[in-house]
C-alpha cells in the first residue's frame, strides 16, 4: 500500500482534540507524555506478541490499561504512548486496539488504517504542536537548525519529526526516509509544493532530485530537497517545436502507435496541470515547476530520462508563455 | 433553540470536545434557557441519551456509530465483545492479540 502524506494545512479533528488537551493540562514542548497517560489510563510494558507496538484495551470497570512493546526503542515508545492516548481520547475511537505506528503499514481493514493515522496525527500534534514547531521554524537559521531543535525539545524519532515539520515548512520542500534497501518507507510535500515526493516502496532516486533539486541535505538519515519556484530558462538552442522533440524522443525509444500516444498525453496533462496550478509569471518559473513535476513518474520510464526532454520542457514553457503574451497584447475587441 | 447551536455530539465530532465534557453541557443546560429537551441539547436522541444514562461507557458507542453511520445497535453488540472488538492489521494478528490478553490475565 502506498502511503504518501498530502500535507494538510487545516487542522483534523484528531489533532484539535490534542490541542485541547494540551491547553487544558497548561502544557508544551517538552512533553511528560508518561505523566499524561497515567492520568487517562494503567500504564504497563511487556513483550507482544506480532512486533505491535502497544496494545489499548478499554475496561468498563477500570481505566483503560496500555500495554507498551518493552521491546522497542525509548522516542518510538514515547510516541506510541501519545498514540494510545489518542485512542482512549478521540470520540469516536472505540474498542481494544493492536498498534503500529509505523507510518506505513500493510494491512486488511481499512478502518483500522485509518483509525492509526488518526492516532497518529494526535500523537504528532501532542508532542510536536504545530503552531510551537512553526515559531521554531521561524526563530530557526535553516532547517538543520529546525530540526536539531525539535529533535532535542519533543524527543522524537527523526522521521515523526519530518513528517510533523514538513507540514509547517513553506512551499518547495520534499523529504523521504528509507530502508536498509534504499526503498521510501516514508516522504511528503510542504503545503502547496510542485513537486510530487518520492514513492513509498520504490527505490529512492537521489540523483534525479539533486539534480532537480536548489538544496538537498541528509539530517539523522532522512532526506530532504529544497525546491525554489524562481526559473532561470536560458534560450533554447533546438530549433524544433515542443511537440516535435517529444515525438522524436518516442521515436528514438522505439515507442510507437498506442503507446506513444498514451505517453505524450500523459506528459501534455502533467505540464497542463502544472501550467494551471501555478499560473506562472516567467517560462523560467514555468519550466522550474515542471522539471518538478516530472520527478517520481516511473509511469514515464525513459521519456523522462532521455537527453532531449529537458529541452522538451524548456521548449514547452517557452510556448506556453509566449503564447500567453501574445493573446494578452491582442486589443479587445479584435479577437 | 437556535438551529446554529453545535450540540456536544457535534463538537465531539469535530474534536472541539472530549466525552468527559458532558457534564459541563449539562450544566449549561441546567444554568441556561435552552428551550430544548436535554437530549436534543446533547445532540442525542432520547433513545441515545437513556442508553447513556444507564451505561456512561456507551457514549463513546453513540459517536462511533454516529460518524462511522452504522446502526448503534451493531456497534454495541461489537463492543461487548473484546474478541469482536479487538482491531489490528489483520484477523490472525487481533485473534492473536486477544488470546495473548487472556494468557496474561488481562482479558477475563
Amino acid at each position: 500500500m502506498a502511503t504518501r502524506y498530502e500535507a494538510t494545512p487545516l487542522v483534523e479533528p484528531e489533532q484539535r482534540v490534542a490541542q485541547l488537551v494540551l491547553q487544558r493540562a497548561q502544557l508544551k514542548p517538552p512533553i511528560d507524555v508518561e505523566r499524561l497517560a497515567r492520568r487517562y489510563a494503567v500504564v504497563e510494558e511487556d513483550a507482544l506478541p506480532e512486533e505491535s507496538d502497544a496494545v489499548v484495551l478499554t475496561r468498563r470497570e477500570a481505566k483503560p490499561l496500555i500495554v507498551l512493546n518493552r521491546h522497542k526503542p525509548s522516542a518510538r515508545k514515547r510516541f506510541t504512548l501519545a498514540h494510545e492516548i489518542g485512542h482512549i481520547l478521540i470520540p469516536w475511537h472505540i474498542g481494544t486496539v493492536a498498534c503500529h505506528t509505523d507510518a506505513v503499514v500493510q494491512v486488511d481493514d481499512r478502518e483500522y488504517a485509518q483509525t492509526e493515522a488518526e492516532a497518529n496525527r494526535f500523537a504528532s500534534e501532542l508532542l510536536m504542536p504545530r503552531v510551537w514547531l512553526a515559531d521554531l521554524v521561524r526563530e530557526s537559521k535553516g532547517l538543520r537548525a529546525a530540526f536539531a531543535a525539535a529533535k532535542r525539545a519533543a524527543d522524537v524519532s527523526p522521521q515523526a519529526l519530518s513528517l510533523a515539520l514538513v507540514q509547517v515548512l513553506p512551499p518547495g520542500y520534499v523529504f523521504a526516509a528509507v530502508d536498509k534497501r534504499d526503498n521510501v518507507v516514508l516522504s511528503g510535500t510542504s503545503p502547496g509544493t510542485l513537486a510530487k515526493c518520492p514513492t513509498h516502496g520504490h527505490s529512492l532516486d537521489k540523483v534525479q532530485y539533486n539534480k532537480v533539486a536548489d538544496k538537498h541535505l541528509e539530517i539523522d538519515g532522512v532526506y530532504w530537497w529544497r525546491f525554489e519556484s524562481r526559473g532561470r530558462l536560458d534560450p533554447v538552442k533546438d530549433p524544433r517545436e515542443a511537440t516535435v522533440i517529444l515525438n522524436d524522443i518516442l521515436q528514438a525509444l522505439d515507442i510507437r502507435g498506442a503507446s506513444a500516444a498514451k505517453l505524450t498525453q500523459s506528459v501534455n496533462g502533467i505540464v497542463g496541470a502544472a501550467n494551471n496550478a501555478m499560473r506562472p509569471r516567467s517560462a523560467g518559473e514555468l519550466l522550474a515547476g515542471l522539471r518538478q513535476r516530472f520527478l517520481a513518474r516511473p509511469e514515464l520510464g525513459s521519456v523522462i530520462e532521455h537527453e532531449n526532454f529537458n529541452s522538451f520542457l524548456a521548449k514547452r514553457a517557452q510556448e506556453i508563455l509566449g503564447r500567453r503574451r501574445r493573446s494578452r497584447s491582442v486589443p479587445r475587441g479584435s479577437r | 433553540m437556535s438551529s446554529l447551536r453545535r450540540t456536544f455530539t457535534d463538537r465531539c465530532l469535530g474534536g472541539e470536545a472530549l466525552v468527559e465534557d458532558i457534564d459541563d453541557a449539562i450544566e449549561q443546560w441546567h444554568a441556561g434557557d435552552a428551550r430544548c429537551s436535554l437530549p436534543e441539547f446533547l445532540g442525542l436522541t432520547e433513545a441515545e441519551y437513556a442508553l447513556f444514562v444507564e451505561n456512561p461507557h456507551a457514549l463513546k458507542a453513540i459517536i462511533y456509530a454516529r460518524r462511522s453511520q452504522v446502526p448503534l445497535a451493531d456497534v454495541l453488540e461489537w463492543c461487548d465483545s473484546p474478541a469482536l472488538a479487538a482491531r489490528a492489521r489483520s484477523l490472525r494478528e487481533a485473534k492473536r492479540i486477544v488470546r495473548w490478553l487472556h494468557d496474561t490475565k488481562r482479558l477475563h
